[in-house]
């Protein structure tokens, strides 16, 4: 379960993320809507340890976050992908989806130089995982491309596969189907019930209602830094509140 | 023939140095100008050492690289938090105050004269004076070092090193801490120019503040970013082609501080063409908001 | 330890004078970063073609001062829009970042400094012009007019500076730019063409700063490595680009190299001024940091 007590976040004057509390339990793919400007993306960076809170708590199954800083986050339990895609230009999609694998002995400097033997056969389980996943996500050919020529649809995908390599408990997904086709949007839609049915926390930030219409459990409205809602997507989309905040 | 083999262990002197910068500055992109700073403090390190009785080579050469990676450890748990340019600019303070330490502790360095009679690194009782034993010696670590960077970058640890020069937070996002990184290359990379210091020490059997300075600091940056960062064998290539092109402009028959100054023009011209021909070689993504 | 009065106002004198080199050479410096975003690195450079610009001009071609001064300070300043338009802006059209501007900036600055000993000599030069070699009394303290005008020279760089800021279009431009580019682009700034007007204004201190340190000690072609590093410190010590503060760095700076140098020896003390750099930027990175956890 995933647990947010109280969150406050202030830029300058501002208060971005205004006494946040909510709770997700493993499976329910939750959606996180609202407006530019609501908070969502500040939300997200608080939970995953990019943006320290003014106030509040977050727990996730029982973990209290506290201070731990981003990358221990993630090496233990967070994943998380970025509205901004952030693959790395310089490496092929096979390479940038296994540098995100999270336990890798292979990636300390001195055992990657003097200790080959400990990290060999697991690399070949990383590079078999790799491959796995961008089959899955109909990508083997681009396997050897570096992620540099990729189109925004092809590193968009990248970027989950990427997510799904890493694995964590909870995955935070940033505007996962935004700019895609259809068909792209399907398979997405279909990654993500998949790691609910596997039990994984799901939160994801959307504006594509329709997906969120489909897929999600449970619906989170924000506005201004404030939950406005908080049910499931039949319920909240009808809400006049939550079409005025989006219409003003 | 022995202007060849001086030649020889010279460029193999600069490819150590310059693979020694390359970890951070090939590897990370984390630009510094203070290597021969490290250098220095080796030089004078072995300098000091070889006075009295201990001149084996590996224990002179182990102690200079502990005293340049403990220097490295400290520079850069100082500075790892700035940005890359003002990173820069703290190396430069860092080896302008070098530069002032060598010219002025006279006690220890001899200052402005320097220090003479040097005596030789001794391995396995041979002294390590002649061009041709520098020139192995140096050529092996050097040798060393390109294996151990190839290993390097062909590991998971190689992705990980692309992943921080262009875009740490993914880095962060992963699970990995990109300072732990920078800090330990750095300090590596600070101890083997140091350790390199003590081989040309006893090389030259004198040494003065003059190659331990700025200068040479652009120099060993530049063969490294001319030989084309990122790659185990640039640095070496790009030693090769700056110790060279000196050489030949004194065949040329250039008088010597002609040449001196037409070779700085050369290195600061190709420094401005690299970045020309390679402008976004230098940038980072940015912060996660933006 | 001295202790006398003389000595004192003496020494106070001599502060003043590189208060006011620090803080004329952190003007520009801080001026092209606010304009730029960047470390323009060669303004050492043009500090030193400043003086061997009017030395062309006077000594070796012979003009008289009122034609070869201008002349040569001319020539110098304009290598800040020359390198605006054949380094910094194709390099921004390209996309380097920060570092880049710098490193071709270090570049352009090793270029020039050693095409000036190519062209007139490593060796110190000697100029002394009688006038200006001509000592003033100020109280108990000696300083030669070239001197003095340094001191004059810091103080109304900054008035002029304050002035411009305020008052005129290019200033309002400029603090714009330097608040929010884009944003400065989107109300029609050319923040292209304030850039290059800055370069010109920060090179025409520089080179001006340049001649009456000649005219103080020797000339050699590394003349403005110096100047450049503390006029750097002090931008750094009290916020790139803010005037109050980069004067009054540029003071602690120069009391801390003038005095302290009674105590440390007067051969470290730049180094003391680099160690205070150091230090600030380990200390307090607010604004130079992108790195670690912090979100926008």
């Amino acid at each position: 379960m995933l647990e947010l007590e109280g969150v406050v976040k202030r830029f300058g004057g501002n208060l971005a993320v205004n006494q946040v509390s909510f709770r997700i339990e493993a499976g329910e793919l939750t959606a996180l809507i609202g407006p530019n400007g609501a908070g969502k993306t500040t939300l997200l960076d608080i939970i995953s340890g990019f943006s320290a809170p003014d106030d509040g708590r977050i727990r996730l199954n029982g973990t209290d976050f506290g201070r731990m800083s981003p990358w221990r986050r993630a090496q233990a339990h967070v994943t998380r992908t970025f509205q901004h895609l952030r693959d790395i230009k310089a490496l092929t999609c096979l390479e940038n989806i296994e540098l995100r694998v999270r336990g890798q002995r292979g990636s300390g400097l001195i055992p990657a130089v003097f200790l080959r033997g400990r990290w060999r056969a697991q690399e070949e389980a990383v590079a078999e995982r790799a491959r796995r996943i961008l089959k899955e996500l109909h990508m083997e050919e681009l396997s050897v491309k570096p992620a540099g020529t990729l189109s925004f649809g092809q590193r968009k995908l990248l970027s989950l596969a990427g997510a799904l390599a890493h694995d964590g408990d909870l995955f935070l997904l940033d505007e996962p189907v935004s700019g895609l086709d259809m068909a792209r949007r399907e398979l997405v839609a279909s990654v993500l019930t998949s790691l609910a049915e596997r039990g994984k926390h799901v939160l994801f930030v959307e504006h594509n209602l329709q997906l969120v219409t489909l897929v999600a459990k449970r619906v989170l409205a924000l506005d201004r830094g404030h939950v406005v809602a908080d049910s499931d997507p039949k319920t909240v989309l009808a809400s006049t509140e939550l079409m005025r905040a989006y219409t003003q | 023939m022995s202007y060849a083999l001086h030649l020889g262990t010279v460029i193999a002197l600069y490819a150590l140095l310059a693979s020694s910068l390359n970890l951070t500055a090939g590897f990370l992109g984390l630009v510094s100008i203070c290597q021969a700073a490290f250098f220095g403090l080796g030089s004078y390190t072995a300098a000091v050492l070889l006075r009295g009785t201990a001149n084996e080579a590996a224990v002179v050469a182990a102690v200079c690289f502990v005293g340049g990676w403990t220097g490295g450890v400290a520079l850069s748990m100082a500075l790892f938090r700035l940005r890359e340019d003002y990173f820069a600019i703290a190396s430069f303070a860092f080896q302008a105050i070098a530069t002032t330490a060598f010219y002025n502790l006279r006690a220890v360095t001899g200052g402005a004269p320097g220090i003479a009679g040097i005596a030789p690194l001794r391995f396995a009782g041979l002294p390590l004076a002649s061009a041709e034993r520098s020139l192995v010696a140096l050529a092996i670590l050097g040798g060393v070092l390109w294996l151990v960077q190839r290993a390097l970058l062909r590991s998971p640890a190689g992705r990980v090193l692309a992943a921080i020069r262009e875009d740490e937070v993914s880095v962060l996002a992963v699970g990995l801490d990109p300072n732990r990184y920078r800090v330990a290359l750095f300090a590596t990379g600070a101890g083997l120019a140091s350790m390199a210091g003590a081989f040309y020490a006893s090389y030259m059997t004198f040494i003065d503040p003059t190659p331990f300075g700025f200068d040479e600091s652009i120099l060993i940056l530049c063969c490294v970013v001319l030989g084309g960062s990122g790659t185990a064998m640039g640095p070496i290539v790009g030693a090769v082609a700056l110790v060279c092109l000196p050489e030949a402009l004194r065949f040329a028959g250039f008088p010597s501080a002609v040449a001196a100054n037409i070779r700085q023009i050369v290195f600061g011209a190709a420094l401005v063409a690299i970045v020309l021909l390679r402008p976004t070689g230098f940038r980072k993504t940015a912060g996660v908001g933006s | 330890m001295p202790g006398a009065p003389v000595e004192f106002v003496q020494t106070l004198g001599d502060c003043l004078v590189s208060v006011g080199l620090y803080f004329v050479m952190g003007l520009g410096f801080g001026m092209v970063h606010r304009a730029g975003r960047f470390f323009h690195l060669a303004h050492g450079a043009v500090f030193t073609a400043g003086a061997y610009g009017v030395y062309l001009f006077v000594r070796e071609l012979r003009w008289p001062a009122w034609a070869g001064v201008p002349a040569g300070l001319l020539l110098a300043s304009l290598l800040g829009p020359a390198l605006w338009m054949a380094v910094y802006r194709p390099l921004n059209r390209r996309g380097a970042g920060p570092l880049g501007l710098m490193l071709s900036s270090l570049g352009v600055s090793i270029v020039v400094q050693h095409t000036i000993s190519l062209a007139f000599g490593d060796a110190n030069l000697q100029v002394r012009e009688p006038f200006w070699s001509e000592t003033i009394s100020f109280g108990s303290a000696l300083l030669t007019r070239a001197q003095a005008a340094m001191v004059m020279f810091g103080a109304v760089s900054c008035a002029t500076a304050a002035l411009v800021l305020r008052y005129t279009r290019l200033g309002l431009d400029l603090r714009a730019t330097g608040d929010d580019r884009a944003l400065a682009e989107t109300v029609g700034i050319d923040v292209g063409s304030v850039l290059m007007r800055t370069l010109f204004g920060a090179s025409l201190l520089a080179s001006t700063a340049g001649l009456l340190a000649a005219l103080d000690t020797d000339m050699r072609p590394t003349m403005g490595m110096q100047p450049l590093l503390l006029g750097v410190c002090a931008s750094m010590l009290g916020g790139i680009g803010e005037l109050r503060g980069l004067a009054i760095a540029a003071g602690v700076l120069g009391v801390a190299q003038h005095f302290g140098a009674w105590w440390v020896g007067i051969q470290w003390s730049e180094s003391f001024a680099l160690f205070v750099l150091f230090v600030i930027l380990a200390a307090r990175p607010q604004g130079m940091r992108t790195r670690g956890s912090r979100a926008t």
